[in-house]
């Protein structure tokens, strides 16, 4: 770790401002900064450390050797290590919590190839923040990101059909001029074979009430079982 | 300009026509209060948001003003009256925004800061719509912040847009936040139990200058770190 004493302060300041969470994962940490965590600004929370054996595991396996699950991790500059950063990341999220962060530094990382790596850290979480620090970045990653859910409704037709189905979709969920859309959305998915199964999955991952979106459709649209 | 306090404008930098057209056409289906006139201004060719803004505010004699972005989708139909209402009942507040943050953290990301408010729908691929609900209690009260989102910003009073300073697309809503601020202006952003739009932000990744536009904000607006 090749922390400065000014990035260390800077460090624990971005990390208040974070919000930790209750259960914290620490691994590649200084001690000025654990002193920091550990003072009456982070009372209450429930500090993991990694040892170096551990460490040592974890950058091989990219696996956290641990069965717990964590409101926050911070793994320092061991990305270095990782060989499979995609492995990682899945690992990683599965020891976060539900509003969990994953938090790394990266040092003396080239600012373009950060802006490269983001649609890739984008597969597994929504919110990324990137803070430049003296000499490195801080990385903040949360909010699982539902790609892998979406995979199979993106595995079938155009990126603008499944737009065009969306847009129906919407426009019904909120009244705005619903028989028109029934009608539209019902002709696309006969034209374009879309089947009753395929709809029902898009209702569920893009509506905000899927079950009335369903209602309308299946009782009021005329999207009956036997439809394509 | 004496402003007209039974009008409405929704204020927009449009430069893709379909997605505007999808947000005019949610625009279009809510609810009106009676005797209350609704504008739509559409502002193309813009050089940064904050000089598109103000184009649009300068244009307009209402005196409520909606600021969004062209991929915002209103779906709360009462949204018009809950917002009039709100000025009405609280004059010293000039600015509600759909989602915000108590106070700004040092990296001046209202996302990242340890209490936030509001509730919002985002679409980040069409396959898939999340909702974030930012607040601890959804109970239609309304929370007082520092800064909001730049999505969607109403206002009641008008404060120049700092298009001298921000001559890009990014940090110019939490600017103009700042700026509210300065003029000794509320901002207060609503928990109700469902989100009031869909933000179609899509994945997005941040553009070369983004880092100097947070660095002007940060220079320009460092008594409100942590404010």
């Amino acid at each position: 770790m090749h922390f400065t004493q000014e990035m260390e302060l800077q460090l624990v300041e971005l990390l208040r401002d974070y919000g930790l969470g209750a259960r914290f994962l620490f691994s590649e940490i200084t001690e000025p900064v654990l002193a920091e965590m550990q003072t009456l600004d982070f009372a209450g929370v429930e500090i993991h450390i990694l040892e170096p054996s551990e460490l040592l595991q974890y950058a091989h396996t990219e696996k956290i050797p641990l069965d717990e699950s964590f409101d926050t991790i911070f793994c320092g500059d061991i990305l270095e290590c990782v060989q499979n950063m995609e492995k990682f990341l899945q690992n990683a999220r599965s020891h976060l919590r539900g509003n969990g962060k994953l938090i790394f530094v990266l040092h003396e990382a080239d600012p373009q190839r950060i802006q490269q790596a983001i649609p890739m850290l984008k597969r597994y979480f929504e919110e990324i923040s990137i803070v430049q620090m003296e000499s490195a970045y801080l990385v903040k990653m949360g909010k699982y990101y539902l790609k892998e859910k979406t995979a199979w409704l993106r595995s079938s037709f155009s990126p603008e059909l499944r737009n065009q189905i969306v847009i129906l979709l919407r426009r019904i969920e909120n009244d705005i001029d619903r028989s028109t859309n029934c009608r539209q959305l019902i002709e696309l998915c006969e034209r374009c074979n879309i089947s009753k199964k395929y709809l029902d999955v898009f209702i569920c991952d893009t509506m905000l009430d899927p079950a009335r979106v369903r209602d309308i459709l299946w009782t009021v649209g005329g999207v009956h079982e036997n439809e394509p | 300009m004496k402003m007209n306090p039974n009008k409405v404008s929704f204020i927009t930098c449009v430069d893709n026509e379909s997605l505007y057209e999808e947000c005019l056409l949610y625009l279009r289906h809510l609810n009106c209060p009676e005797g209350m006139h609704l504008e739509y201004i559409a502002i193309r060719g813009a050089h940064s948001m904050s000089e598109g803004y103000n184009h649009g505010m300068r244009k307009s004699d209402a005196k409520y003003k909606v600021y969004l972005h062209q991929d915002f989708l209103a779906i709360n139909k009462n949204i018009i009256m809950d917002i009039v209402s709100y000025f009405i009942k609280h004059p010293e507040t000039g600015m509600l925004g759909l989602a915000g943050c108590e106070k700004l953290p040092t990296s001046f990301l209202w996302i990242e800061a340890g209490v936030r408010y509001g509730s919002i729908a985002h679409a980040l691929e069409p396959e898939c719509t999340t909702v974030s609900m930012y607040g601890k209690n959804a109970d239609d009260s309304y929370a007082a912040a520092t800064a909001v989102d730049g999505m969607f910003m109403a206002t009641q009073y008008d404060v120049d847009w700092r298009e001298d300073l921000f001559r890009g697309w990014h940090f110019y809503d939490i600017s103009q936040c700042l700026e509210f601020r300065r003029s000794n202006l509320k901002i207060a952003v609503p928990n109700p139990p469902s989100p009031w739009g869909i933000h179609l932000c899509g994945i997005k990744e941040l553009p070369r200058d983004y880092w100097h536009w947070k660095q002007v904000c940060q220079t320009e607006y460092k008594e409100f770190c942590g404010k």
